[in-house]
């Protein structure tokens, strides 16, 4: 697994995401790939196998207690070499779906990603999990739930994929006793459940500060440096749609005095603006001897602001990469600034990837940063809560309401 | 009654604790799209030459005045079976060469990776199939793949009579490896086929396509 786990991430490497091939090479900060463990005797439904991956659904106790909410497990593991896919799969794969069948008044929550690794050969870039990896689900039992045992049944179809791709889908079945009082816990169940939540990407206090898109198709993330570990060495955003960005383009980090930016790529086909940016920012840091390789993640939700353009010093820029063909204004503006037709591109003299760079005096911001206030505004994300892995507020967009997603039982 | 309003609770409770990933599904997450529109023009589509099964050489630009379908295949990936167990793929192909279509099934597939093919497994497998292309490119060294930065097998590509890529994407807008899913799902070759044969803009230019990664 290993030597795997390295030759396929130097490969990425060298694929130019170059941000130090430190990151790629420790398995720690992963989402919850080890050697397999042994299933739980208890609390568990039985192990399904079903296209390279060992499935199945735990609970962190032995028994349910009425009006209580819980997080169960959904557990895959993958046979080495394989992997299963993130809720963007990336260029390639599919990601993993849940059905439920609870009982009457169970409901269960939409399932929770840990923040996955990065698989990428022939400039095809995908997401997701190798070795373990358990989906946290929330569980509802209500509050007048009768006694007796019920079955909690899930439907998981994925795709599995090494050199080749096989679809899975594996029935589980959870059965546990009702009983009112506090129930007993089921140790293991609840280490890989507590770990796996653990993983999850963070919903408050992202360093993600805003986002602009330039007419070049580049959006550029600001961080607030201070928020960053100091030693980290690995920045990376997971866009949760698959469609707006080219996953196999290089992030490329800059630092200007307090941010550091993060440059991501459009898709070349994605002509429209895009006006908001969701997905997970992941940090790692460096381990080294004595301390072990650590990966922290957040959730990011910001609109994305046109880029206030500065008069473009070169007089004539590099045409774009595709053929010459007249491009129409980028559609639908919201008032505000209109972007300049031919923006400069990033300076070529600014050295990329400094992180972080010791350097006491940064380089000037290119001309296509907006001029920003010194001090950081809080993040337009939701609201602050107290529990690091809460729901943020409906967010507009979405088309699924909360309570008609699709990972809904089918309870009567 | 009360049952509901206990649903709803309970379901409050569950939304606390649980994360911010609603949709389970790249379905969902690729229809939260908020503007899939054309740019308004179509960019011009690359020109390759790629040798078919048969040892001949194939470039777009032979195609000029006629349009172009595009189909990256690989027949072992599940998505691509899932088009051609259901037959839908098939169908594709003997209906749009039936309207002077040209249909071009490219692998760009490298010598020893997955999915690779001789050129006599190819018309073998195109036989058993019944598949119906015009021609089975065998884009070994990707040239054709790269040029089109086809990602998926499937990823599909309409080419109009004047050389203009009006279509990019998905085969249609169920991504699944389930063979009944092709019958229901809207098809997006079709619907762009249609209405540019119909001389209607072309609805949905672009979409993120699904499928196993090309082997390059």
């Amino acid at each position: 697994m290993a030597r795997r786990i390295i030759r396929g991430w130097g490969l990425v490497g060298l694929a130019g995401l170059g941000l130090g091939a430190a990151w790629w090479m420790t398995p720690a900060g992963a989402a919850g790939e080890s050697a397999s463990a042994e299933p739980s005797e208890t609390a568990s439904s039985a192990v399904v196998e079903s296209a390279h991956v060992r499935a199945r659904l735990i609970s962190p106790q032995v028994a349910l207690t009425p009006g209580q909410s819980m997080t169960l497990g959904i557990v895959l593991e993958m046979e080495e070499g394989w992997h299963t896919y993130w809720m963007n799969p990336g260029d390639a794969g599919l990601a993993t779906t849940v059905t439920w069948e609870l009982p009457a008044g169970y409901q269960v929550g939409p399932v929770q990603w840990p923040t996955p690794r990065k698989f990428g050969e022939g400039g095809i870039t995908s997401y997701g999990y190798e070795g373990r990896v358990v989906l946290p689900v929330a569980l509802g039992v209500p509050a007048e739930a009768p006694p007796g045992v019920v079955s909690v049944r899930a439907e998981v179809k994925y795709l599995a994929c090494k050199e080749i791709c096989v679809p899975g889908r594996v029935e589980l079945r959870l059965e546990l006793p009702v009983a009112p009082g506090p129930a007993e816990v089921a140790p293991e169940n609840q280490k890989l459940i507590h770990e796996a939540t653990e993983r999850l990407p963070v919903e408050v206090e992202s360093p993600a500060v805003s986002a602009t898109e330039d007419g070049n198709g580049k959006i550029r993330v600001e961080l607030a440096a201070e928020q960053l570990p100091a030693e980290a060495t690995e920045v990376y955003f997971f866009p949760k749609r698959s469609d707006l960005l080219d996953h196999a383009a290089e992030q490329v980090v800059t630092r200007r005095g307090e941010r550091i930016v993060l440059e991501l790529s459009k898709l070349a086909e994605r002509h429209e603006r895009v006006t908001r940016l969701r997905g997970v920012l992941s940090v790692t840091s460096e381990g080294d001897q004595a301390t072990p390789a650590t990966r922290r993640a957040w959730w990011v939700d910001l609109p994305v602001e046109l880029a206030m353009e500065a008069p473009a010093e070169t007089p004539t820029p590099p045409p774009p990469p595709s053929p010459p063909m007249p491009h129409p204004p980028e559609p639908p503006v919201p008032p505000g600034p209109v972007p300049s037709p031919a923006p400069a591109p990033t300076p070529p003299g600014e050295p990329p990837i400094l992180q972080p760079p010791p350097a006491p005096a940064p380089p000037e911001p290119p001309a296509t940063m907006p001029s920003e206030p010194p001090v950081p505004e809080p993040p337009e994300t939701p609201p602050p809560t107290t529990e690091p892995w809460e729901n943020p507020p409906e967010r507009p967009a979405e088309p699924s309401p909360p309570r008609s997603n699709p990972d809904e039982g089918g309870a009567d | 009654m009360r049952h509901v309003r206990l649903a709803l609770i309970v379901l409050l409770a569950c939304g606390l604790v649980a994360g911010y990933a609603w949709s389970s599904t790249n379905a969902v997450a690729m229809s939260e799209s908020a503007a899939t529109q054309p740019s308004g023009e179509a960019p011009k589509a690359p020109d390759f030459a790629v040798v078919d099964s048969h040892g001949e050489t194939h470039h777009l630009s032979d195609y000029a005045g006629k349009f172009v379908v595009l189909e990256w295949i690989n027949h072992e990936c599940p998505f691509v079976r899932k088009h051609y167990e259901s037959g839908n793929m098939q169908k594709l192909q003997e209906t749009y060469t039936g309207k002077g279509v040209v249909w071009l099934s490219i692998c760009s597939s490298a010598p020893g990776k997955q999915g690779n093919m001789s050129a006599e497994e190819w018309n073998q497998a195109t036989a058993e199939k019944n598949a119906k292309p015009t021609a089975v490119l065998l884009d070994e060294d990707g040239t054709a793949g790269h040029a089109y930065e086809a990602k998926t097998t499937p990823h599909m590509f309409v080419i109009n009579p004047a050389g203009e890529l009006i279509y990019q994407g998905a085969i249609d807008d169920t991504p699944s490896a389930d063979k009944a899913d092709a019958a229901t799902a809207h098809n997006y070759v079709t619907a762009a086929l249609e209405e540019a044969m119909a001389g209607q803009a072309v609805t949905t230019a672009f979409t993120k396509s699904y499928g196993c990664s090309v082997k390059y």
